[in-house]
């Protein structure tokens, strides 16, 4: 049975193609538009992932889209009118616009624009798309399953366990229904905060680790927990109706200012630096309370979802738990949960968010996986780079200057030097020349990944010993503050060498989803990756999942005695991911990145 | 997208319309709104109301404030 499923209107759209449960292809929309979170219809990554599958659309057994839209509109409308309607009739008028507009006839949508017949097209519940995806991404038969979300059609979190045996089987113990969603709280402090307000889950979660939970008292008014394990979120302190449909709309009620104070002005930035060395830059008062704001939500994130857990441990009685939602994207919160939470293994899937609803609607819809292992999240598309290092013989370096980063130098001077059809040794011992020379790399290898964050086919390295490279990494090539929590590529064999773990790197440490303590005897050798907790972020490379990334990481270990990369997704400021190789040559072209590898491409800028 | 040998029949756009609404009907009624159902309509009606009045030049100005 081949199934394709979608998601949309939502951060993220996503396409994804499963056959008997294999997924074949998947890929966000934005990957394709260069639009950051595109919530559109996604065309492209239809297009891409029918093309992968060599099939025409009629000829699709089913397409599944990730949530129920009838019974997601009775929730916003009734919603919208208890809480604001007639007195606020905007968020009622606004959210009926766009849903008569479009979102509710998405059935219709997707059999108009597939020319498929319509009854080939229905839908799951988004809880189960979640459900289902994080346990068919998981190495388990059988798992308990908690899913942190901002909101699906009525439930926000959900209490559920599953099986996959003749089919994904998901029974659902328990559900907290809107508005008590620890993702629109989350959501709207990241807001408060200065970030995006979904995808801003891991910069507060970043950013708690230079404050204090000094305000943890007043975040208790908003989120009380329950003696049950449960949590409720008192509605007047923030418009959470406003920012489940108009994400960017402020949510943020005169009570709340009152206790809080004014949001943060995006346009100074927070003077916190993660680096453990040089001087420690002076952060002012309002960069403190934003701080402590982060913090003390991080702690009662924290007690809430292990509060969850452990309900759901009653509900569910197995050592596995699998992790998914919005707030499963915050390394420190999963660190904690496998630490002292009630379940023995705890996985999280690449991708927690809508990318991973639309495959695990498809997953649920397909026949039963055959493959038992963790699946790979590099299902998106590869590309030849032939085509595009063509180009770097037009866009001459003479005319960078005209498009190049702010704040990056721009010598006139730099020659490029294009070597193509490299084999992978020589390939990798120049790379590793480099990295060891403090140049930063960009390595763009094979298909790309689903989740927002690269995995390890799309990234930025340096050497994490070096202060300088670090640096230029963070700010003059993926343009992000300098206080965000670097990503550390390990190889499978130094992971034990390298962090403080019980037995060997178990698989929440594959994609980077959790947090770890280094070893003090390397901690010299990996400073730059250490975050001002005292924490690394790992991905833990093996030979398998990432062969290539594996066989640079035991070089570079060779050459300098420990196989660690310190790591950024391959990206520039707030645009989506690097995709393709002409992605990848134009943040080449326009930031400090000194070297990248496309497949078996070498581009490297040379100072005369 | 291949549109050269679909399945989507003739005047299905109607039909599904007609499908999606008999669905949030019976979805607000399983969540126990169903007495919301009359208000809904009327709502649904003067918004769809004054979207058309936003289309017309003279009067726009005074509906663009409600929306």
């Amino acid at each position: 049975m081949i199934v394709l499923g979608l998601s949309a209107h939502e951060h993220g759209a996503t396409a994804a193609v499963v056959r008997d449960g294999q997924v074949i292809a998947a890929a966000a929309e934005e990957r394709f538009t260069r639009q950051s979170h595109d919530p559109n219809f996604p065309r492209f990554a239809i297009e891409f992932c029918l093309r992968e599958a060599g099939l025409p659309a009629h000829a699709l057994d089913r397409i599944v889209f990730h949530e129920d839209p009838h019974s997601r509109f009775t929730r916003v409308m009734t919603t919208t009118l208890a809480t604001g309607f007639p007195w606020s009739p905007r968020l009622f008028v606004r959210s009926m616009a766009e849903w008569l507009s479009g979102r509710l006839w998405v059935r219709n949508t997707i059999s108009r624009r597939l020319d498929v017949h319509p009854d080939k097209v229905s839908f799951v519940p988004h809880h189960l798309s979640h459900a289902a995806h994080a346990l068919a991404s998981s190495p388990f038969d059988e798992a308990a399953v908690l899913i942190a979300h901002t909101i699906g059609e009525w439930g926000c979190s959900v209490l559920c366990s599953g099986t996959i045996e003749d089919g994904i089987e998901i029974d659902v113990h328990e559900q907290l229904p809107y508005p008590h969603s620890l993702g629109l709280v989350g959501a709207s402090l990241a807001l408060f905060c200065g970030f995006r307000p979904y995808e801003g889950v891991r910069a507060l979660s970043d950013l708690a680790a230079f404050g204090r939970p000094s305000q943890l008292e007043a975040l208790r008014e908003i989120v009380t927990l329950q003696p049950d394990g449960t949590y409720r979120v008192q509605p007047d302190w923030l418009a959470l109706d406003a920012i489940a449909e108009q994400p960017h709309s402020s949510p943020f009620t005169p009570r709340f200012r009152a206790a809080f104070g004014e949001p943060r002005d995006t346009r100074v930035p927070l003077p916190f630096r993660s680096s453990q060395k040089g001087p420690a830059p002076t952060p002012d008062a309002q960069a403190i309370r934003f701080a402590d704001l982060a913090a003390s939500w991080q702690v009662l994130v924290e007690e809430a979802v292990l509060g969850l857990a452990r309900r759901l441990h009653h509900h569910a009685p197995t050592p596995r738990l699998c992790f998914t939602g919005a707030l499963a994207d915050n390394p420190r919160l999963v660190a904690r949960l496998d630490a002292d939470g009630p379940f023995d293994t705890v996985f999280v899937p690449p991708a927690v968010g809508a990318r991973g609803a639309a495959v695990g609607a498809a997953m649920l819809a397909s026949a039963p996986p055959r493959q038992r292992s963790a699946q790979s999240p590099f299902v998106g598309r590869a590309y030849d780079e032939t085509a595009d290092a063509e180009m770097m013989a037009i866009v001459e370096p003479r005319y960078w200057p005209r498009f190049r980063l702010r704040g990056c130098d721009s010598d006139p001077n730099v020659r490029v030097e294009v070597r193509p059809g490299l084999a992978l040794d020589a390939l990798v011992d120049v790379v590793v020349a480099d990295l060891a020379a403090g140049r930063v790399v960009g390595w763009v290898q094979g298909r790309f990944g689903l989740g927002p964050h690269s995995a390890g086919h799309r990234l930025v390295l340096c050497a994490p010993a070096n202060a300088d490279a670090a640096m230029r990494l963070n700010e003059r090539v993926v343009d992000r503050p300098s206080w965000h929590h670097s990503g550390l590529a390990i190889a499978e064999g130094s992971a034990v060498k390298v962090l403080e773990l019980e037995g060997p790197p178990g698989i929440l440490h594959r994609w980077g989803q959790s947090t770890a303590r280094p070893r003090p005897e390397v901690l010299d050798q990996v400073c730059e990756a250490v975050h001002v907790d005292g924490t690394v972020r790992p991905t833990v490379c093996t030979a398998r999942d990432t062969p290539r990334l594996h066989h640079l990481l035991c070089a570079f270990g060779d050459r300098v005695g420990l196989a660690a990369l310190l790591t950024a997704t391959l990206r520039e400021g707030e645009l989506p991911m690097a995709a393709s190789p002409a992605d990848a040559l134009l943040v080449f072209a326009r930031t400090e990145l000194d070297t990248l590898v496309i497949n078996n491409l070498l581009v490297k800028k040379e100072s005369p | 997208m291949s549109k050269s040998e679909g399945t989507r029949p003739r005047g299905a756009g109607l039909s599904i319309v007609l499908g999606s609404s008999v669905r949030v009907v019976r979805s607000l009624f399983a969540h126990r709104v169903g007495w919301a159902l009359p208000l809904v309509v009327v709502l649904l009606s003067l918004a769809g109301i004054l979207a058309i009045l936003a289309l017309v030049p003279a009067i726009s100005p005074f509906v663009y404030p409600l929306l």
